[in-house]
């Protein structure tokens, strides 16, 4: 029996009413099968990913773990990151490739073949994914993998969950020494100099972000907050604490706050409390949580944006665009005077085989930035075009506004995910709002 | 080989699932026994993954002929327990709407399937071990919502309670359990007034009853204070509630 109920993207800003079914059992979930619809995980894709016309299919009570030999755990499809990392990281494994959120599934992290803060070193989540369980259209399960059917294999990483309903995954865990990473902070005075951070001392870091100050005005835009980490070694685990520590439980954001509160006066405050906090040059061994999720210490915070909710912008660009093409970006959303709170740049490595992976070699820029409306919309489609004429592309994971023009542009390899979707989906029984929405399938 | 670990019977349902994992985080062997034998394994599997806790799988159909006796031939094999774990249930007639069979279904698996079994097992018993069984607030006042589901659930907590009578002294302890509505498949899609609770924290509510030897466990607490008002609501004004 399924459950009408509202749900909703990260974001919030769309709401929709839909049949959602929440499996316990493998049997339970194929007697669910049969409809038109889509997998969902724990709903951290921003916009409609994980959004259906027809049925939802909720995985988070799939989420046994199977097996785990040589390094590689095999589990449930709606096993968290976060689950993972605090049975495996006290007997000295960790994630080999992590969002900025530990609340993902994995079938959500294969969908959107995530990417982390190593990725210019590491790659994508694909990387470390040795094989997949895929129920298909005809209700089938297969088990794919890079050699075991790599054309389905690399169309369902990345692949929004349309090629079929993902049940486990095999994963490679990485060998780790401690819970720890040891951070260099290195605060930049404008975007020149964050840039050239990148240029300089990226290759050095496994792992390296920027939280960058958007709405500072002048030379200052652009300015960051550069982090630069590797895994702690057992000798620098702060005095009289565990080697791997483990998270409290989570802060509750337990109201909304109304939409608007947060404005571009206070997201100016914020951006500027933030920069200066941090001092100009710091070493610091942080626990793998802080660093990682730093937004994982309020839960539902999304409701800080009110009931309009909020939307992400993020690109990645080729190699070739840099200084002039960001900061003529980064000055569109100054001129629109539209809110905008976290700004994060970091630079991507080598791109996946994912016919849909979102990584690809150059600058990526996200932007969180309060629903608004038309102005919000208009600012969108703004920055789409722009995006689209650097040769860059959007995330799909994070995206409210594509078309199906753009998507023809930004992802050249669509036309071979269309074929393998015709193969196993011809009659596009796989469906969410967002695969409607931007023409990954046809609508009805 | 020796067991002295828990029995846990309808292994797949949601609240057992939760309390098989907290006991095998206490070092607790297990048994998982039920009638959906690939879906034990993955939770068997699970538990050891996590928790690297010894877990065996026992096939257990209340419908089937061999009842109970294969089970515990099997169980018996595998050496005394520490305790016993009672979750099978089903929702299917609840209502009264279901055909006959339905209804048979339903007495029996809620109930009728309990006693012949867990008599059986006894033997096999630490003295000093326990036997818990899942029974629920349905129990405590027949409503037109699930009354041939909680007429089922009463009698197990009366077999419950009048085990545990004849036990006191020299037996395993015997705790009875009456869950309120927990977030599980069984409620996935009913509309709750108060909302429905998380498996989780109900397992770790029974788990400390158990542990404590109750004889009654309402999990989560608040259910207590719920049922006692319905159990004593006069009816005219019970007859205007549409529970």
């Amino acid at each position: 029996m399924g459950k009408q109920r509202e749900i909703a993207g990260w974001g919030h800003q769309v709401r929709v009413l839909t049949d959602v079914e929440r499996p316990e059992t493998v049997r339970g979930l194929s007697s669910s099968l049969g409809v038109q619809g889509i997998a969902r995980g724990l709903g951290r894709s921003y916009g409609d990913a994980a959004l259906a016309p027809g049925r939802v299919w909720q995985m988070t009570r799939m989420r046994r773990m199977l097996a785990f030999r040589d390094g590689v755990l095999t589990a449930e499809a709606g096993t968290s990151l976060g689950d993972i990392q605090r049975v495996f990281l006290p007997r000295g494994y960790t994630l080999p490739v992590t969002p900025g959120t530990q609340w993902v599934t994995l079938g959500g992290a294969v969908a959107s073949d995530v990417h982390g803060k190593n990725h210019h070193r590491a790659g994508a989540f694909s990387r470390y994914v040795e094989g997949i369980a895929l129920c298909t259209a005809d209700g089938e399960v297969r088990s794919i993998g890079p050699t075991r059917d790599p054309d389905l294999f690399w169309a369902t990483v990345g692949g929004m969950g349309l090629t079929g309903l993902i049940l486990e995954v095999s994963l490679r865990l990485q060998p780790v020494e401690t819970g720890y990473i040891s951070v260099d902070y290195f605060r930049t005075g404008g975007l020149e100099e964050t840039l050239g951070w990148f240029a300089e001392h990226d290759a050095a870091y496994p792992f390296s972000v920027a939280w960058l100050d958007c709405l500072a005005s002048g030379q200052a835009l652009g300015r960051a907050v550069m982090m630069g980490g590797r895994p702690a070694a057992a000798e620098e685990v702060p005095r009289g604490k565990m080697a791997y520590p483990m998270p409290r439980p989570a802060l509750r954001m337990p109201v909304r706050l109304p939409s608007g509160a947060l404005s571009r006066g206070v997201g100016i405050a914020f951006n500027a409390a933030y920069y200066g906090v941090h001092r100009p040059v710091l070493r610091k061994v942080e626990p793998w949580w802080k660093f990682f999720y730093p937004l994982d210490v309020v839960d539902d915070w999304h409701r800080l944006y009110g009931r309009q909710g909020f939307v992400q912008y993020q690109a990645i660009f080729p190699q070739d665009v840099g200084l002039r093409e960001i900061r003529g970006l980064l000055g569109r959303i100054q001129a629109a005077r539209h809110p905008n709170f976290l700004g994060v740049l970091k630079r991507l490595g080598e791109s996946s085989p994912g016919l849909l992976s979102f990584p690809a070699p150059g600058l990526t820029l996200a932007l969180d930035l309060p629903m608004q409306g038309e102005r919000t919309r208009s600012l969108f489609r703004d920055l789409y075009a722009q995006t689209a004429d650097l040769g860059g592309r959007v995330y799909l994971a994070k995206d409210s506004f594509l078309t199906p023009a753009l998507l023809q542009r930004m992802y050249p390899r669509l036309a071979e995910f269309r074929a393998v979707k015709e193969r196993v989906d011809p009659m596009g029984r796989w469906r969410s709002a967002l695969a409607e929405r931007v023409g990954l399938v046809e609508a009805p | 080989m020796s067991h002295a670990g828990v029995l846990v019977l309808g292994a797949t349902s949601t609240v057992a699932r939760s309390l098989a994992a907290r006991w095998a985080q206490e070092g607790l062997p297990l048994l998982l026994a039920g009638r959906d034998l690939p879906e034990i394994e993955r939770v068997a599997a699970d538990i050891r993954v996590r928790y690297g806790s010894q877990v065996e799988v026992v096939a257990c159909d209340t419908a089937a002929a061999g009842y109970p006796e294969a089970v515990l031939a099997s169980v018996a094999r595998a050496g005394p327990l520490r305790g016993v774990l009672w979750a099978f249930g089903t929702m299917a007639g609840a209502d009264g709407s279901g055909d006959a069979q339905t209804l048979r279904d339903s007495a029996w698996v809620n109930f009728g399937a309990a006693p012949p079994l867990i008599e059986g097992l006894l033997p096999l018993i630490d003295r000093e071990g326990f036997i818990a069984l899942l029974s629920s607030v349905a129990g405590d006042r027949g409503r037109q919502s699930n009354y041939v589901y909680g007429a089922a659930k009463a009698a197990l907590g009366t077999y419950g309670l009048g085990l545990r009578h004849r036990l006191s002294g020299k037996g395993p302890s015997v705790t009875v359990v009456r869950l309120g509505v927990v977030d599980t498949r069984m409620t996935w899609g009913m509309n709750v007034p108060g909302g429905t609770a998380d498996p989780d924290a109900v397992a770790q509510a029974v788990q400390r009853g158990i542990a404590r030897r109750r004889a009654v466990v309402y999990a989560p607490r608040r259910w207590a204070l719920v049922m006692a008002v319905i159990r004593n609501l006069p009816e005219p004004l019970f007859n205007l509630l549409r529970i």
